[in-house]
């Protein structure tokens, strides 16, 4: 498992570091650097770098080891050279064998050929049998006379930031790794989208689990994207994750401790989940008190038992109403209205119609009680003037948007 | 929808995201770094190390790398490089972008480089190909188009190439117009090398053969060879025609400055002179041979191109780094690591049976004869040693071995 989760990694790097590798010639810059050597020491006559190839640093071994240094004095790379001073000549001598003729010379001059590696400052020449450090150059000058001539060469360009080993490098690396970036965010945001927002989620609340299950079943199966919620607390608890939160949410009245008219009041109280449509699902019909109470918070009332239609048909309409109100709203404050009128607008045209299916339910039901009774006509009573209100206003508002609204909602 | 598939599809979109926006990145990291082909209708136009020069149209040939017709043309110049002499085109003139390995002409000897960066003011363009001098261009020479590189042959003929300069041992031969006569210690100066270029040709070819190519013969199984040690020589040699090493005044003799500003890569130089009359008996006689150390790419000897043997000696200073074992006014140090030569006995008792050798035969170098010279120092490798003899002899183990780890030290 763990071989596959890096293969993906491994096989980009084997893609990408040939391709830099070899591009990368280290051997065609150098450094050439001249030295006179007397009784006195070795002293640097001069210092160029130019293009060229260099000699092969390891073949060589000999009694003076040399350093390539970088501006913090730290090795780059080294080598061996013999002792400069001692040439050694010789010829057939008389008696068969050779005859040698070792000259020492007390002055003279040598010269260093190394390649220039990008971050090289410093040549350090050192006497091994003493420890002595013999010269040391400073390639500084003969770098920017380099530079001056070949100001885009990219060793020059990291000679003058030793942060920046390689530009051209360095900018091939910002590519890949805001690649990969750009990779990791689009992929996640598409992956945000793609689940939590191209399909509607719904969050079915009922304490009786199998009634969740088949709701959950059926939902899915015209494809919504469904969770569960088994009492009124473990959905304000799921309302809190805005990662969670859904579309519309089916609410049952019938729970306990915390019952649907309870759990609704909560869900229309906390600012982060108050636009989410709710319908009301139960077995009982609603007094006319509840009716008047939460008709203003409700999106529609589902009366059990539903067959699947129905239920498709609720939740379909709650999304068409806000998917409409969108566009109504977009296209009234492209011809200038105030956003709030078309908002008020649609909260009461939403009211007007929860409240009109309300009334035909608690309408239709028959109080038990005589005192009872005179309660629930007052309650009746006061939804339908509620309701009566309503619609004026509401086709007052009508008349007012009517060159906006007619396509979206027609009279 | 099940849910399920929206899970892995989400995934798998994701991973197609990233795969195409990965390989996004690679072709494009690909295309700021190498060129493209592409045919200009710009004038062509003669680069050389003096200006532009516009020259006739020619027919663009095939180009190692092909780009899409999409590509904006003022981002290309077409290089093509042809011989100074001859106009022949080159094929496999390497080419470096501001430092960096572009790519190699292809067989019509053209190259097709994409153009990036902060503009075309401030970018060096450098062609090298094996026997050319080196060419390098400041782009404010270079106009998008067509390009003409005219390469001079060099003065640096390549004779037997192996691979490239860097992960190889370079051997460059120059010819000197000198000589010497031992018999009345004379200096003859000659009109150049004799025989001229083709003969200097054939003593190299003939030299090398002697010499770098006969190790097996002459060195200790005991330490064989890499197989391919052959083939980590690189070998040139140098000719101008006019320029010639003057062998015979000093003890190395010496290479004209021309030589050295053209050849920085060589890890040794040999000064090749037509013959040796006499025989030498130490100063004012000038030697054979002999080998300035001289630093690093500045290492040479001279030698006459009859005398492979005392040259397979002078090769072991020059190149190997190997000691003198006979007894004489020469030069005497332990040199490690892989010594041929002890400071002490005990040093090369000690090592010889490190190594598996008789420690019995170290012996103190000496001239063999009662009370004659002697030296605080030791060998082991038996006679007939060639650093001993220098004029015949072998490579014993010590020699062998300093020399095999000196060849695996390249590695090709």
């Amino acid at each position: 498992m763990e071989i596959k989760k890096y293969a993906g990694f491994v096989l980009l790097l084997l893609l990408v570091y040939p391709a830099a590798a070899a591009v990368d010639n280290p051997y065609q810059k150098i450094a050439v650097i001249s030295f006179s050597f007397a009784d006195t020491g070795v002293n640097e006559i001069s210092s160029e770098v130019r293009y060229g190839t260099a000699p092969n640093l390891d073949i060589q071994t000999g009694t003076i080891n040399g350093l390539l240094l970088d501006s913090q004095h730290r090795t780059i790379d080294e080598f061996s050279i013999r002792d400069p001073r001692i040439q050694i000549g010789e010829g057939d001598g008389s008696g068969g064998g050779l005859t040698g003729d070792a000259q020492y010379s007390h002055n003279g001059e040598f010269g260093i050929i190394v390649p220039f590696i990008p971050d090289l400052r410093y040549v350090t020449l050192e006497d091994t049998a003493t420890g002595a450090t013999l010269a040391t150059v400073d390639l500084s000058p003969a770098i920017a006379a380099f530079q001056q001539l070949y100001p885009q060469d990219p060793d020059m360009q990291s000679a003058q930031n030793t942060a920046v080993p390689n530009q051209s490098l360095m900018f091939d690396e910002i590519l890949l790794v805001a690649g990969i970036m750009a990779m990791a965010v689009s992929g996640s945001a598409y992956y945000i989208v793609f689940l939590y927002r191209r399909t509607e989620r719904i969050l079915i609340v009922d304490d009786e689990k199998e009634i969740a299950e088949v709701f959950s079943l059926l939902l899915e199966k015209k494809g919504y994207v469904t969770m569960k919620a088994n009492s009124g607390k473990e959905c304000l608890l799921l309302l809190k994750a805005w990662w969670k939160r859904p579309d519309i949410i089916l609410l049952d009245i019938m729970m306990s401790p915390m019952d649907g008219w309870e759990t609704l009041e909560k869900i229309k109280s906390d600012p982060r989940s108050k636009m989410i449509p709710v319908l009301m699902l139960t077995g009982f019909t609603p007094t006319p008190d509840q009716a008047h109470r939460y008709g203003l918070c409700i999106d529609d009332y589902i009366l059990k038992p539903v067959n699947a239609q129905g239920l498709y048909d609720a939740i379909g309409n709650v999304l068409e109403r806000r998917r409409l109100i969108r566009e109504a709203v977009r296209a009234a404050m492209r011809a200038g209205y105030e956003k709030e009128t078309v908002c008020a607008y649609a909260r009461l045209r939403r009211r007007v119609e929860v409240d009109k299916k309300l009334l035909g339910i608690i309408s239709t039901a028959s109080p038990g009680a005589e005192s009872g009774r005179d309660a629930s006509f007052k309650d009746i009573a006061a939804v339908n003037r509620e309701l009566q209100s309503d619609q004026e206003t509401l086709r007052q508002l009508q008349r007012k948007l009517e060159p906006v609204l007619s396509p979206f909602f027609p009279a | 929808m099940n849910r399920k598939i929206l899970y892995w599809g989400g995934i798998f979109a994701f991973f197609c995201l990233g795969l195409v926006l990965t390989l996004s990145g690679f072709f494009f990291f690909l295309g700021v770094t190498m060129g493209g082909s592409r045919a200009s209708a710009a004038p062509p136009v003669l680069l050389s190390q003096e200006g532009p020069v516009p020259v006739p149209a020619q027919t663009p040939g095939t180009s190692p790398i092909q780009k899409g017709p999409d590509q904006p043309p003022d981002q290309y110049v077409r290089i093509l490089t042809i011989d100074k002499k001859t106009n022949a085109p080159l094929p496999a003139v390497l080419l470096f972008i501001n430092g960096l390995y572009a790519g190699m002409t292809a067989e019509n000897g053209s190259f097709d480089l994409l153009i990036t960066g902060p503009g075309p003011n401030s970018s060096t363009i450098r062609a090298v190909k094996d026997g050319y001098q080196d060419i390098t261009i400041r782009s404010d020479l270079i106009r998008p188009g067509e390009v003409l590189l005219n390469l001079t042959p060099g003065d640096i003929i390549p004779v037997e190439i192996n691979g490239p300069r860097e992960s190889e041992i370079n051997i460059v031969f120059v010819p000197s117009h000198t000589s010497f006569n031992a018999t009345d210690n004379t200096k003859t100066e000659l009109d150049g090398y004799p025989g001229g270029e083709m003969q200097f040709a054939s003593d190299v070819r003939t030299f090398i053969n002697q010499t770098f190519l006969a190790y097996p013969a002459i060195t200790s199984p005991s330490y064989p060879l890499p197989r391919d040690y052959r083939q980590r020589f690189d070998f040139y040699y140098f000719w101008d025609g006019t320029t010639y090493a003057d062998a015979f005044d000093s003890c190395a003799g010496t290479i004209p400055q021309d030589y050295w500003d053209n050849v920085t890569f060589s890890d040794l130089t040999i000064i090749l002179y037509p013959s040796y009359q006499g025989v030498y008996s130490g100063p004012p006689g000038q030697p054979v041979g002999c080998t300035n150390p001289n630093g690093l790419g500045r290492v040479y000897l001279k030698i006459s191109a009859d005398m492979p043997s005392l040259a397979m000696h002078e090769i072991g200073h020059g190149l190997y780094g190997l000691m003198d074992t006979y007894c004489g006014d020469t030069y005497y140090a332990q040199n490690d690591p892989d010594p041929n030569l002890w400071s002490s006995k005990d040093g090369c008792r000690e090592y010889a049976g490190g190594n598996g050798w008789d420690p019995d035969a170290c012996r103190q170098v000496s001239s063999g004869v009662p009370g004659g010279c002697t030296k605080e120092f030791w060998r082991w490798d038996p006679d007939p040693d060639i650093m001993y003899y220098g004029y015949a002899g072998t490579f014993g183990n010590a020699s062998t071995k300093r020399i095999v780890s000196t060849l695996m030290r390249v590695s090709p």
